[in-house]
């Protein structure tokens, strides 16, 4: 090893520094105390705060809110993560020629990715109730229909899942356009030299190519999902009843209640819902790469 | 080695921090300043942190007070929607104003006042407020809150034109509502005989508990005996359970909106105005908003509108302070601001009141003030008649945890994803786990 190779050797936490540094105050220490918060009575109404075992996590659950809310949570997620990139795969083999017509149309489903979260659910609220668009739309069809698609436990939480979907699939479908170009053509052609059908073409080839996006996408959609707040909070507010009361709303109310230690063991179920579903997921998913 | 040196490194160093964290509520620096209705203006700056929607007659008790005394008032708007968990969010953080504008409810006990904020106890408008302070802006005996606006009473506003053309009596039970809704739906149809607003999710809490709950609350102060643990949310046959079927079977029954789970309290001003909805639970603050639906003239609101406060078994308006108009003096540490924000309160209950209340048109809530000069404007007067007549605290003010998730329970019961019983188990529990962290006496 030359001296210069041993001096950048040394020097590497030099530039390392910046990050790791920012990487603890911003997470690793907030994350930490989340951990320990959630095992206290931290509240507002005192100042001592002591540690309380389970007793958060136990009062959560006897009040219904913990189970209900990890419920919604992952029924969301996996309403959104499934929608999102059915639909977004979808629009990705439509729109993968890159034509003028096609750029303007990715520009155009790229709009709501642009859109605050909040707009995005005070606009769909406005457009799903019983008296707005969407039910005149159909009024036309069916006449004096009124279905209040907000106002009901299922259709609550799908609807609010949709413009999740609505808002996020833009930005997945350009990693499935990129996944898709990133194909050789030549594999393409080879397929249909062999007398491949499209559908056997899209399956057998491109599908199995697209793994790596496919991995990205599936994960980055779920435990995206998994965070669900400003659009619930747009729309609903966690309501109707507990119907879209996610993890994240609850842990509002916690918090807005005074009752910090309570919010904290919500936040760490957060935690654990990505981590224990995050790591198998995307272990199952790089198998999948290798194999494809 | 190196490594294993930056690894004890870290963990110390998060050990420490963790060691080393302490609650901000304890904060509680300062406190110099003496609270008896003496203090000084000593600062030239205040710092108000208030709700984004603010009564125009609040606004100006700053302005001329700022007037008055070459203090610059800092307004900090706190957006509505999320002014509890702004506020706390702030305060949690350790940032305090040198006057607070918040609820006078138990949310206020999560500011920890006894550490945070002055007892206001001695000074002299504590003892002008009647028995206010027995319910509302208190803690362990001692008055925290400045309150100075008339209290905000939960009831029904009902459209007389709607009434007197079906030959309808203004509801004094929940029997007469079932029964003004029953012929409404007989005579005219096309009326909606009460407009609930689930979109909104507060106001549906005020027919279904508020309201219903006052004759208990009356007769027997339900809501501090389950405090006392002599009863329960859930408790067979008790009033609340009572109260929440009696809403579902409003509910079954067509007495409300078809989009009642979805409507927002705004759509039921049109309406209400316009005679298309018959009834609509709403707090009094609102009374103005209402005037709005006939250009802002008060005189002819009141032709057309009353304001009627049935309960379970006879008329009680039920109150509760408003946030507008609360003022609390948190301890910031720097005492001539704290002895100016004292200065402040001491005007707005002293010198500065009567002009206040002429200008709100509301009736006084300070004993030695005079009803507003112009009179009552509006519906003031029988607001001022139901406060006087019959009244009781509402009952979920004070009974930490439960109110927060109230609402969620009767939009459920509206959605049909909630039985009047599971809402009143949920209650306890969710009531239970609160006072424990909250620590209340004997929990």
């Amino acid at each position: 090893m030359t001296g210069a190779t041993r001096t950048a050797t040394r020097r590497w936490w030099h530039f390392a520094a910046p990050a790791l540094a920012l990487t603890i105050g911003f997470f690793l220490i907030p994350f930490l105390l989340n951990v320990y918060f959630a095992f206290t009575d931290w509240t507002g109404f005192t100042a001592a705060i002591a540690p309380n075992g389970l007793d958060n996590f136990i009062g959560l659950a006897e009040a219904g809110i913990l189970g209900n809310a990890i419920r919604v949570t992952v029924f969301y997620a996996v309403i959104a993560m499934i929608l999102q990139n059915a639909v977004s795969l979808g629009l990705a083999l439509l729109l993968q020629r890159t034509t003028a017509f096609n750029s303007w149309l990715r520009t155009l489903f790229f709009i709501p990715v642009l859109i605050s979260p909040l707009a995005a659910g005070y606009i769909w609220g406005a457009l799903l109730s019983p008296v707005g668009p969407l039910n005149q739309a159909i009024g036309l069809v069916v006449p004096g229909f009124d279905f209040a698609w907000l106002g009901s436990g299922g259709s609550a939480l799908v609807s609010v899942a949709f413009i999740d979907v609505w808002k996020w699939s833009g930005l997945v479908t350009l990693v499935y356009i990129a996944g898709l170009n990133a194909i050789p053509p030549s594999l393409i052609e080879a397929a249909m030299i062999d007398g491949a059908s499209a559908w056997q073409r899209f399956w057998r080839v491109k599908f199995r190519l697209l793994a790596p996006a496919f991995t990205f996408s599936v994960v980055v959609t779920f435990l995206g999902a998994l965070n669900a707040f400003d659009i619930v909070q747009a729309t609903t507010r966690g309501g109707p009843g507990a119907a879209t009361t996610v993890l994240n709303i609850a842990m509002f109310r916690q918090y807005t209640g005074g009752f910090f230690g309570s919010a904290s063991a919500l936040s760490l179920v957060i935690t654990i819902l990505v981590v224990g579903i995050g790591i198998p997921l995307i272990a199952f998913l790089r198998r999948r790469e290798v194999e494809a | 080695m190196r490594r294993r040196i930056a690894i004890i490194g870290l963990v110390s160093a998060t050990v420490l921090t963790l060691g080393a964290c302490s609650n901000p509520n304890s904060g509680g620096g300062g406190g110099t300043a003496v609270a008896d209705g003496t203090a000084k203006v000593q600062a030239k700056e205040l710092t108000v942190w208030v709700n984004a929607v603010e009564l125009e007659a609040v606004k100006a008790v700053y302005k001329r007070f700022g007037d008055k005394y070459g203090v610059k008032m800092n307004i900090v708007e706190m957006p509505t929607d999320n002014f509890e968990s702004g506020v706390q969010t702030r305060w949690a953080s350790g940032e305090r104003p040198d006057v607070l504008e918040y609820h006078a409810t138990s949310l206020f006990w999560a500011l920890n006042p006894e550490q945070n904020l002055y007892d206001l106890s001695k000074m002299p408008f504590a003892s002008r407020a009647g028995d206010i302070y027995k319910d509302a802006g208190s803690h362990n005996g001692k008055v925290y809150a400045a309150i100075t606006d008339t209290p905000s009473l939960f009831g029904i506003f009902y459209n007389k034109d709607v009434f007197t053309r079906n030959g309808l009596n203004i509801p004094q039970t929940f029997a007469d509502l079932e029964q003004v809704c029953a012929t409404l739906r007989q005579k005219d149809p096309n009326a909606i005989p009460i407009w609930e607003s689930g979109g909104s999710a507060w106001p549906v809490q005020i027919l279904s508990g508020l309201m219903y709950m006052g004759s208990a609350q009356q007769s027997e102060n339900w809501a501090q005996q389950v405090t006392d643990k002599k009863t329960t949310f859930n408790a067979p046959g008790g009033p609340f359970v009572a109260g929440l079927n009696q809403y579902k079977k409003f509910k079954d029954t067509g007495c409300f909106n078809k989009d009642a789970t979805t409507a927002k309290f705004e759509d039921a001003l049109p309406a209400l105005a316009k005679g298309q909805a018959a009834m609509v639970a709403l707090p009094t603050g609102l009374a103005d908003m209402i005037a709005d639906q006939f250009g802002g003239d008060r005189a002819k609101t009141a032709q057309h509108i009353g304001f009627a406060y049935p309960s379970a078994t006879g008329a009680v308006s039920i109150w509760a302070p408003n946030v507008a108009g609360t003022w609390y003096v948190p301890k910031t540490g720097n005492g001539d601001r704290e002895s100016t924000a004292l200065a402040f309160i001491q005007y707005a209950t002293g010198e500065g009141y009567q002009t206040y209340v002429d200008e709100s048109g509301t009736f006084p809530l300070l004993e030695g003030a005079q009803p507003p000069k112009g009179g009552y404007s509006g519906l003031a007067k029988e607001f001022n008649d139901a406060y006087e007549t019959s009244t009781a605290y509402a009952f979920n003010s004070n009974l930490s945890g439960f109110n927060v998730e109230f609402p969620n329970y009767v939009t459920g019961i509206l959605s049909g994803s909630e039985t009047p019983e599971g809402a009143a188990e949920k209650s306890q529990k969710v009531f239970e786990q609160a006072a424990k962290l909250a620590k209340l006496p004997g929990w």
